[in-house]
């Protein structure tokens, strides 16, 4: 078996000589291999493929060079494990007559060494069949309307999680995705002209970003409806072509970015689910409509805290409580709720629904539904101010910039990834480091005198810079004060790069953190409005929601 | 000037030429005496370099470090390029502004700091439009997205030489066509013929250049001369994009004659590979000026020691692309660096792992193998040659000066 990779490798010149060939998934939990052979700061792929290329069963690999970390990955392979057979193939980075006849030298160096190594001879009418077995596939789901998976490789894994959330058809466009070959003319007379055309054929496949004359990539297919993007930390080419789509705004686009391991499904679910409501709002709504007595929760149930508010019936804010989370979500979400029905005089059976959001959402048996974080506080941030554009929300595991219109409806959103960097538990930690309650280190940031740089956004070297200043005696105000101008640079980028910045309304627990507000208000150059209730907008919009007509008991969004 | 990039791009230009050409007055009426008058020179050049195109855009290209710009010499084109601009900017201590410019435009945090840096400048509008780009395949992927990025953005026409990995004669054939290609595309950007002669003076300029840059380096050999990390750095500018103009034909003879009257060796001798993060406290503190421990070359600046037919000067050119150390397998580099550590006796290695450079990150592993078994230690050093914010001072000083009393105690032995 023959495993490989790039969808440049050249498979029907390899079934010409009876070849089997697989993909090489790799699906691992750890990088310790691959980051001691290569280094940490590749991307998820790479790693991957590294380390599954490393297991035993693994002797045939035909590589392309396609990326620099697969140049680097085939010596690093060479060096390090003996292969019945490991090859490079080089591939052009233009297409044209001379790119052709380039890539065709290649092939028959390829050919005449695996002949070598396998004994067998090439068959032209093998790899014909091979080349006319894929043109026959059909178009699958590309003659509907679907969504597209785009962007960096994502692996059956990702295609699997993406298709799962989404209740209509998902083609895998991404770099790995959409193998097509472009051959023109019937069966090639001989072994020279197979070549000669095949090499043109491969390089006219639709084009990963590599390609020099990739130009307009977009998908000519106008069954397209929805693009979701998938990038990976540390590969370079696909961040690219996402600024570019997001700023052509042609298509609802969606960014995902994962590190190449079984990813924290939480995260992505609540991506891909405020995706889906956004795309077909109501898709799963409609019917029944129940009798109100008038009042609604919202549960939101966040990593550090649980937040629950009660809505009356006109729409007024009647109670709320918020408590620490906890080790489970459940429990947290029930200590909240009954304080909450306690402070306002009710009991459970008085409110007509309770929906639930936030990284806990799904495992609340209290709720009737669940709808994502995005939304709820979209919704809660134009309840609490119906002329905010911008809701800023900086919470404890995570920071999201979501631009509303003027109904409290999501336009676009981004979040962070994956890092710890600009939210809530970075300023924990260095709180933590400088022996300081989150409260104090608030009211001391703010009698700072001498502007101190914390250059390091990561949240471990901004707290070795931060234990240097400390040795250095610098003052603990102004070392917060650089702490709250590096958070604001962050959420700034964030807030950019989601088009935003007129109207803010920030949100979330770390709206409280004055120092940080004010940093951020000049960042931006402009004024931000929060509200007392800052830290229960997703609540309210939860329970807002609850309200809308056409969700029903029981039912998932 | 930073915190003027995005909003009053025009205003932070002026500023940044400004503060270039103070720089530039400093440097040609004080020079430092630190410094041999070779060195001296190269900074003067690298200045010139960097303003050149910043006072000319409309004579100016956009191009990649590896780019041969003997071609853009014949017609006078200035050559602007990734690193040099984003260390000029990092010289200003104006970098964080760039990258967080590029950053809100969507490039990501784990590109390349010198690419992400002149994206920032081109994307605000502080970096001018030149009139055209070009740019090569080597030695990385960021070359295949920057320069395209750029010369969409600007809206100006760009060409691009494909390097192929092998390193064979047809290669060097394709390499040299495209080069012809882009000599009729320079034809159609100027509206001027090709003048063959001044091509191959250019090509000519490069070979005496290189077989004196050659030469350099075996004199180091036994010898000590005052250096800092910053001049080891301009030189990578004149080994490449300024390689063909008399003025670094100049410094090379310049740079011969400093060594030939240097005192003999002190102190440990490192060879460092890749990028250098000059601007990093730590290690001006510890290698600039010091008699304890210096760096004496960098394996970028003994890449492309190939020799130049003026007569072919595509095929010269062409040649010098493919047979570069940095193309291909990182075995040619290691195999590179090898001969440099045993013509100037090296005591030990630093090899530098710049933010977001795949392919140097990748290549790690197998250099520290390949070289320590050759009796070479290795430093694997993260860092970052040109964002100060993607490295800590204290982590890097003690990693470094370790290695120095690590290479020290193994001089005694």
């Amino acid at each position: 078996m023959i495993y490989y990779m790039c969808k440049y490798t050249p498979l029907e010149l390899l079934a010409g000589f009876g070849a089997e060939c697989a993909r090489l998934e790799p699906s691992v939990d750890s990088f310790e291999m691959a980051e001691s052979l290569g280094h940490a700061n590749l991307c998820g792929y790479g790693k991957g493929f590294l380390e599954a290329a490393m297991e035993q069963g693994i002797e045939e690999l035909v590589l392309v060079n396609c990326c620099d970390v697969v140049r680097r990955i085939y010596d690093i392979l060479k060096h390090h494990k003996k292969y019945r057979f490991l090859h490079l193939m080089d591939l052009p980075h233009r297409s044209g007559k001379a790119q052709e006849l380039l890539l065709k030298k290649e092939l028959e160096h390829l050919a005449a060494r695996y002949q070598a190594h396998s004994g067998r001879q090439f068959k032209r009418e093998a790899a014909w069949k091979a080349v006319r077995s894929l043109a026959e596939q059909s178009g699958g789901n590309r003659d509907r309307p679907h969504l597209s998976l785009q962007g960096a490789h994502g692996g059956p894994h990702l295609y699997g999680e993406v298709k799962r959330h989404f209740p209509f058809p998902v083609t895998d466009d991404t770099c790995s995705g959409f193998r097509k070959l472009n051959w023109e003319g019937g069966p090639p007379a001989t072994d020279g002209e197979f070549l000669e055309r095949y090499s043109r054929a491969l390089l006219r496949q639709f084009p990963c970003m590599r390609m020099q004359e990739a130009g307009d990539r977009s998908l000519s297919d106008r069954n397209v409806n929805g693009v979701i993007y998938h990038t990976m930390k540390f590969c370079d080419y696909y961040s690219f072509e996402y600024a570019a789509k997001k700023d052509r705004k042609e298509l609802p686009l969606l960014k995902i970015e994962t590190d190449g391991t079984r990813q924290s499904g939480g995260q992505l679910g609540t991506r891909l689910d405020a995706f889906a409501e956004r795309l077909f709002p109501g898709a799963s709504g409609g019917g029944r409509k129940r009798p109100r007595a008038g009042y609604t929760a919202g549960i939101d149930s966040g990593s550090a805290s649980t937040d629950v508010a009660i809505l009356g019936p006109d729409r007024e804010l009647v109670s709320w409580a918020v408590v620490p989370t906890g080790a489970g979500a459940a429990a947290g979400a029930g200590r909240a709720l009954s304080e909450a029905l306690e402070k306002a005089g009710l009991e459970e059976k008085d409110l007509d629904r309770i929906i639930s959001t936030g990284y806990g959402r799904d495992t609340i048996g209290k709720s009737d539904a669940a709808v994502t974080e995005i939304t709820c506080h979209a919704r809660g941030a134009h309840y609490l101010n119906p002329a905010a554009r911008t809701v800023i929300d900086i919470g404890g595991q995570d920071s999201k910039v979501i631009r509303i219109d003027e109904t409290g409806a999501v336009q676009n959103f981004v979040m962070n990834d994956k890092c710890a960097a600009g939210t809530g538990r970075f300023l924990e930690m260095m709180a933590r480091t400088m022996e300081l309650s989150m409260d104090e280190m608030d009211a001391l940031g703010q009698k700072w005198k001498e502007e101190v740089t914390i250059s390091s956004m990561c949240t471990v070297f901004a707290e070795s810079e931060v234990v240097s200043l400390i040795a250095r005696n610098t003052a603990p105000a102004d070392i917060i004060h650089g702490l709250n101008l590096a958070v604001a640079a962050r959420t700034a980028a964030l807030v950019r790069r989601a088009g935003g910045g007129e109207s803010c309304i920030m949100t979330g627990g770390v709206a409280r953190n004055k120092g940080i507000v004010r940093a951020l208000e000049e960042k931006l150059e402009t004024a931000i409005w929060v509200s007392e209730y800052a830290q229960l907008c997703g609540a309210i919009g939860a329970a807002l929601i609850a309200k809308d007509e056409n969700i029903n008991k029981g039912e998932q969004i | 000037m930073g915190k003027q990039a995005g909003r009053r791009p025009a205003a932070a230009r002026r500023l940044l030429t400004a503060g270039f050409r103070a720089k530039r007055l400093q440097l040609r009426h004080f020079p430092d005496k630190r410094l041999s008058p070779a060195r001296n020179w190269m900074a003067l050049q690298s200045m010139d370099a960097i303003l050149a195109p910043l006072r000319h855009p409309e004579r100016s290209a956009l191009v990649s470090i590896f780019m041969p710009c003997e071609l853009l010499q014949a017609f006078g084109f200035h050559p602007m390029f990734a690193e040099a601009m984003a260390c000029y900017i990092n010289g200003a201590s104006a970098e964080k502004e760039f990258v967080e410019y590029a950053e809100s435009c969507g490039i990501a945090e784990t590109y390349c700091s010198y690419h992400k840096i002149l994206l920032g400048g081109i994307l605000s509008g502080v970096v001018p439009a030149p009139r055209f780009v070009v740019n090569t395949s080597l030695v990385c992927d960021a070359n295949n997205l920057t320069f395209r990025r750029a010369a969409e953005h600007y809206g100006i026409p760009r060409y691009y030489v494909d390097v192929p990995y092998d390193c064979s004669e047809e290669s060097v054939a394709y390499v040299a066509e495209q080069l012809r290609e882009f000599a009729g595309f320079l034809e159609g950007v100027s509206g001027e013929r090709l003048n063959m002669d001044r091509l191959k003076a250019a090509v000519a300029c490069s070979g005496r250049t290189l077989e004196l840059l050659r030469r350099s380096q075996g004199l180091k050999r036994g010898r000590f001369l005052h250096n800092d990390l910053t001049s080891e750095l301009y030189e990578v500018f004149g080994t490449h994009v300024l390689l063909g103009t008399p003025q670094i034909e100049k410094y090379a003879e310049m740079l011969c004659r400093d060594l030939e009257r240097s005192g003999p060796s002190v102190g440990v001798r490192l060879l460092w590979m890749h990028t250098i993060p000059y601007y990093q406290e730590p290690l001006r503190e510890l290698l600039n000026f010091s008699s304890r421990c210096q760096v004496i070359s960098c394996d970028m600046n003994y890449d492309a020691m190939y020799e130049m037919n003026p007569e072919k000067p595509f095929e010269s050119l062409a040649g010098r692309l493919v047979t570069d150390s940095f193309n291909g397998s990182s075995d040619r580099r290691i195999e590179r660096s090898l001969e440099m550590c045993r013509e100037q006796e090296i005591d030990g290695v630093i090899y530098f792992c710049h933010w977001g450079c795949k392919q140097t990150l990748a290549a790690a592993r197998n250099v520290k193998e390949a070289m320590e078994e050759a009796g070479y230690p290795v430093l694997v050093l993260d860092g970052d040659g040109c964002d100060r914010r993607n490295s800590s001072n204290g982590q890097m000083a003690t990693r470094v000066q370790a290695f120095v009393e690590m290479l020290e105690d193994r001089k005694k032995s």
